[in-house]
C-alpha cells in the first residue's frame, strides 16, 4: 500500500497521458492513448524483440558507463589533486563537455567505424565528464582542515588523497555518476539511432520511422523504467556507501 | 595558473625587467592554457594532410577555418549562433529557477518530494527527444517548442543536485543555528541554500552544456537556422567541412559558455574554501 | 622470461597469420543498408533468406539500419558499407561533395509515378482556400529535410510555378510520419505524403490532394541500390551470387499469391496490423521493377532537376555511374 501511495503520481501522469489522448488535446497519431502503447508493448515482449534488443543495448551502456566512470573519476581527483594534469587536460575536458557527442560521430566513425566500439565510445565519452566534474569539484572543495590536520599527522601526499581527498569528494562524485547513469541510457538510444542492426535505439528508430508510434512509444517506456530501476538500485547502493557520513 | 602569476611579480624588482617578466610569464600561462588545444590541432592537421583519409572522412583544420571565417564575413555564424544560444540560456535559465525551486520544495515538503520524485526518476534517463513530435504539434516548430524541450531535458540535474545538496548539509550546522535561534526561513535563505550552493552549482554547471547540448540537437532535428541546424544541412549536403566547421563552432561557444559558468562559480562561491588556494587560507 | 614473450609473440604472429590465410576462403562479407522500413528491400531481405542459395557460401549478409541518407553516405565512404540503398538526389551528393567518384548503380529498388502506380501526393487542407500552386504564396511548407528526393520534388513544382523560399514561402522540417497531424493541426499549409500515411483515414477526409510528384517530375528513379567500383571488381562473383539470391527474393515479394504471407512479415517489422498492408506491393504501391533494373533515363533526367534547383554543381552522366551488369547476368542464371 505504503509503495501504491508513494507512486501515485506516475499513475496520475499516465491518466492525464491517457485522457490526452482520448479526448484528443493532441493528435493521436502523434500521441497514441497509454492503453495502446501497453498493449503494443506486451505484443513487443511476446515477439521477444523486446529482450532481445534490449541485452544488446544494456550491454552497450554498461561498457561505456563502466568505462566512464572509472575513468572520469580518476581523471577528476588527479586534476584536483595535480596541478600539471589539470593545466593540460582541462581545456579539453571544457571543449568537448558541451558538444553533442552526436556530432561527434563523424569523428569516431573515422576511428572506430559504426560497430559497437563507436557507440561505447560516445557513451564513454558523455558519461565520463559529468563523473570528471563531479570528482573534480568535490575533491577541490576536500575540507582543507581535513588535509592540514592528515598533513600534520605526518600522512605522505598517497595516503591522503585515498584517506582524505577521495571520501571527501565522494558525494558529489557520486552524484555525477547518477547524472552519467542517466545520460547512458540517453545517449545508448541516440546512438543507436543513429546505425544499428540491433538495440532499443535501432526499434525506437525504425519503428517511429514507420508512424508506429505505440510501440516506438513502449520502448521509450520502457527504457526510461530501465533508467528508473537502475537510479534506485543506485541510490540504495549510495546510501550505503555515505553511511560514515552519518 | 592565476595564482602563479600573482605571486610572480611580487618577487621580481620594479621596473622594466618586472614588466618584460610579467609579460613572458603571462605568454607562457597562456600558452599552457591552450597547449592540448593546440597539440589536438595540429595532429588534427598533420593527419588530414598526410592522406591517410580522404577529403570527405576528415578535412583539413586548416579548411575548416577557412570556412568558418567565410561565415563570419557573410553573418550567417553570428545569426546561427545568436539563436542557439538565445534558445540554449533562456532555458537554461528557467531551468535554473525552476530546478532550484522545486528542488527546495522536495527537501521541505513531504507532499512536494512524494510528488516530484517517482517523475524525476523516471524522467530523468527517459529519451526525451523521442517526444520532440508530440511537443511540436502542441507548440508548433519555432522557438517556444525549442526552449521547452531543452527545459525538459536540461531540468533534472538540477533538481537532483539541489536535492542531494541540501540532504548533504550537516546537521550540526543546522542544529546549531537552531539553537542560536533562527526561524526556518532564516535557515534556509542564511545556512541551508548557502551551504548548499556549491552542489547546486555544479548541478547548473552540468545543466549548461547539457542546454547547449539539447538546443543542438533539436536544431538539428527541426532545421532552421541555428548552429545545429546549419549542421544537419552541411551533412545532408554530404559537406564534410560544413560539418567540422559545425563541430568546432559549437565546441568554442560551449568552451566559453562553461568558462563563463566557472567564473560565476568562483565569484559567487568566493566565501567558500575550494575558491581559496592553500597559499591564501 | 625473454623465451617467454618470444614464444607469445610468435604464437600471436601465428594466430594472426591462421585467420589471415583463412579469410580469403570465407564467404565475402556484404553490409546493406536500409532507412525506411519495407520501402527498402534492406529491411525486408532476410526475412526470407531461405529462398536464397548461396548466401552464407560465397557471401553472407547483414543488413542495417541508418536514420538517413547523410550517414549511408558517410559508412560507404568509411568503407563500413558495401551496398547502399539511396536516392537520386543523394546520388548526386555522394558523387559531388563526398568524392565517391567510383560509387555505381547497381539495382532499382523503387520508382515514382510510373503509369499505374503510386505516386508521392502533396496535400493540403480541404477548407484552406489553396486550390493551385500559386496559393501557396506565404505559406509554410513540410519538409522531410532540405535535400531529399521529396524535397527536390517540392522545391521543383514551387519553383516551376515562380515561387521561391523565403522569399515566398517558408520550409519547416519535420518527421514524415508526424506530417499528417502537422498539417491537420495547422503547423503546415502543404505536406509530402509518402505510402502508409496517405491512408491516415482522418487526411483523406480533412485533406486534398494539390499536386503528384509525377506532374513535376515524371517516373522518378527514387532509389536505388549502390556499391563502389572497387568492391565490385573484386568480389564480383560473389555479388552476382547476391544479386542472383536478391532476385529470387524480390520475385516471391512480388508474385500476388505470397500478399498474405508478405503482409505478415510487414507486420512483424513494423508492429502494425497486418490489415493495414493491403496496398504493399500492388499497383496501389510504387513501381518496384521485378528484375531490379532501374530506370536509367529518368535517374538522369531527375538528378538534372537536382543540379538545375543547386544542390549539385557539375552536370553528370548516369551511364558512367552505372552497372547493371551485375544484376543482368544474374537474371540470365535465373533463366
Amino acid at each position: 500500500m505504503k509503495q501504491v501511495v508513494r507512486y501515485l503520481p506516475l499513475l496520475l501522469l499516465a491518466i492525464a497521458w491517457e485522457l490526452a489522448a482520448r479526448f484528443e488535446l493532441v493528435s493521436t497519431t502523434a500521441l497514441p492513448p497509454l492503453s495502446d502503447v501497453i498493449r503494443a508493448w506486451i505484443d513487443l515482449l511476446k515477439d521477444g524483440d523486446l529482450v532481445s534488443n534490449g541485452l544488446s543495448s544494456l550491454y552497450r551502456a554498461f561498457a561505456g558507463l563502466g568505462l566512464a566512470i572509472l575513468v572520469g573519476a580518476t581523471l577528476g581527483i588527479v586534476m584536483a589533486w595535480w596541478k600539471p594534469a589539470n593545466v593540460l587536460l582541462s581545456p579539453l575536458v571544457e571543449m568537448f563537455y558541451p558538444l553533442p557527442k552526436s556530432a561527434l560521430i563523424p569523428v569516431t566513425v573515422i576511428w572506430l567505424g559504426y560497430g559497437d566500439g563507436s557507440k561505447i565510445l560516445l557513451i564513454f565519452l558523455g558519461c565520463m565528464l559529468p563523473v570528471t566534474i563531479g570528482a573534480f569539484n568535490g575533491a577541490r572543495s576536500s575540507e582543507q582542515a581535513l588535509v592540514w590536520s592528515a598533513r600534520s599527522m605526518g600522512a605522505n601526499r598517497l595516503r591522503m588523497l585515498w584517506d582524505v581527498v577521495v571520501p571527501s569528494a565522494m558525494p558529489e562524485m557520486l552524484n555525477g555518476v547518477r547524472t552519467a547513469l542517466a545520460l547512458s541510457f540517453i545517449l545508448l538510444v541516440s546512438s543507436e539511432l543513429i546505425v544499428a542492426q540491433k538495440g532499443f535505439g535501432y526499434l525506437i528508430g525504425s519503428l517511429g520511422a514507420n508512424g508506429s508510434y505505440d510501440a516506438m512509444y513502449a520502448v521509450v517506456l520502457t527504457v526510461a523504467f530501465l533508467g528508473f530501476a537502475a537510479d534506485r538500485i543506485y541510490l540504495v547502493i549510495t546510501k550505503r556507501t555515505l553511511a560514515w557520513r552519518e | 595558473m592565476a595564482r602563479v602569476t600573482q605571486i610572480m611579480p611580487a618577487d621580481a624588482p620594479g621596473g622594466l625587467p618586472e614588466k618584460a617578466a610579467r609579460l613572458v610569464y603571462w605568454l607562457f600561462g597562456a600558452f599552457t592554457r591552450v597547449f592540448s588545444i593546440v597539440l589536438l590541432l595540429a595532429a588534427w592537421e598533420i593527419l588530414a594532410r598526410s592522406g591517410t583519409f580522404t577529403h570527405f572522412q576528415l578535412p583539413a583544420f586548416s579548411e575548416v577555418v577557412e570556412r568558418i571565417g567565410s561565415d563570419a564575413w557573410s553573418g550567417d555564424l553570428w545569426i546561427n549562433t545568436a539563436l542557439t544560444l538565445y534558445r540554449a540560456l533562456t532555458a537554461f535559465a528557467i531551468c535554473a529557477v525552476f530546478g532550484v525551486i522545486i528542488g527546495m520544495a522536495m527537501s521541505r515538503s513531504a507532499i512536494a518530494n512524494w510528488f516530484f520524485d517517482p517523475i524525476i526518476s523516471v524522467g530523468f534517463p527517459m529519451p526525451k527527444i523521442a517526444f520532440l513530435p508530440v511537443v511540436i504539434l502542441w507548440l508548433g516548430v519555432y522557438d517556444v517548442s525549442k526552449i521547452t524541450i531543452i527545459v525538459i531535458d536540461a531540468i533534472f540535474p538540477v533538481i537532483a543536485a539541489t536535492v542531494i545538496a541540501i540532504q548533504g548539509v550537516e546537521r550540526e550546522l543546522i542544529w546549531s543555528a537552531r539553537n542560536m535561534g533562527a526561524n526556518n526561513r532564516e535557515l534556509l535563505t542564511q545556512i541551508v541554500l548557502p551551504a548548499a550552493s556549491p552542489q547546486i552549482m555544479t548541478g547548473l554547471q552540468v545543466a549548461l552544456p547539457l542546454s547547449l547540448i539539447v538546443a543542438v540537437v533539436a536544431e538539428m532535428l527541426m532545421g532552421g537556422y541555428g548552429l545545429g541546424g546549419a549542421m544537419m544541412t552541411a551533412s545532408r549536403f554530404a559537406n564534410s567541412t560544413g560539418v567540422f566547421a559545425g563541430i568546432v563552432e559549437i565546441a568554442v561557444v560551449g568552451y566559453c559558455l562553461v568558462k563563463v559558468m566557472a567564473l560565476i562559480r568562483r565569484r559567487l562561491l568566493i566565501w567558500h574554501q575550494e575558491s581559496n588556494e592553500p597559499t591564501t587560507a | 622470461m625473454r623465451f617467454m614473450k618470444l614464444a607469445l609473440a610468435g604464437v600471436c604472429a601465428l594466430g594472426l597469420f591462421a585467420t589471415g590465410s583463412a579469410r580469403s576462403a570465407e564467404p565475402v562479407k556484404i553490409r546493406m543498408s536500409w532507412v525506411a522500413p519495407i520501402a527498402n528491400w534492406g529491411s525486408i531481405i532476410l526475412e526470407k533468406k531461405d529462398l536464397a542459395q548461396h548466401m552464407g557460401k560465397s557471401y553472407t549478409l547483414e543488413s542495417i539500419h541508418y536514420q538517413g541518407t547523410p550517414q549511408t553516405i558517410a559508412a560507404i565512404a568509411n568503407n563500413e558499407l558495401e551496398v547502399a540503398s539511396l536516392a537520386y538526389s543523394s546520388l548526386a551528393i555522394a558523387i559531388e561533395n563526398a568524392g565517391l567518384d567510383d560509387i555505381r548503380v547497381i539495382a532499382d529498388e523503387f520508382q515514382d509515378g510510373v503509369p499505374g502506380y503510386y505516386s508521392g501526393q502533396y496535400y493540403v487542407r480541404k477548407d484552406s482556400g489553396i486550390n493551385k500552386v500559386e496559393d501557396l504564396k506565404g505559406k509554410v511548407i513540410g519538409t522531410n529535410g532540405g535535400g531529399s528526393a521529396i524535397d527536390v520534388a517540392i522545391r521543383a513544382m514551387l519553383h516551376k510555378h515562380g515561387l521561391e523560399e523565403k522569399r515566398d514561402y517558408t520550409m519547416l522540417e519535420g518527421p514524415l510520419p508526424a506530417m499528417p497531424a502537422m498539417l491537420l493541426e495547422k503547423k503546415v499549409d502543404l505536406i509530402p505524403v509518402v505510402l502508409p500515411f496517405s491512408f491516415n483515414p482522418k487526411l483523406r477526409e480533412d485533406g486534398k490532394v494539390l499536386f503528384e510528384q509525377r506532374d513535376i517530375l515524371g517516373v522518378t528513379q527514387m532509389i536505388m541500390l549502390t556499391a563502389r567500383k572497387s568492391f565490385i571488381d573484386k568480389h564480383r562473383a560473389a555479388m552476382v551470387d547476391f544479386m542472383e539470391d536478391m532476385l529470387r527474393i524480390v520475385h516471391w515479394y512480388l508474385d500476388p499469391k505470397n500478399h498474405d504471407e508478405v503482409a505478415k512479415i510487414a507486420s512483424k517489422i513494423t508492429k502494425a496490423p497486418p490489415e493495414r498492408f493491403g496496398w504493399l506491393f500492388t499497383k496501389a504501391d510504387t513501381y518496384r521493377d521485378p528484375n531490379l533494373i532501374p530506370n536509367l533515363e529518368a535517374l538522369q533526367r531527375n538528378v538534372e532537376v537536382t543540379r538545375e534547383l543547386g544542390f549539385v554543381k557539375k552536370k553528370l552522366d548516369i551511364a558512367k555511374y552505372a552497372d547493371l551488369s551485375l544484376v543482368k547476368d544474374a537474371a540470365k542464371r535465373l533463366k
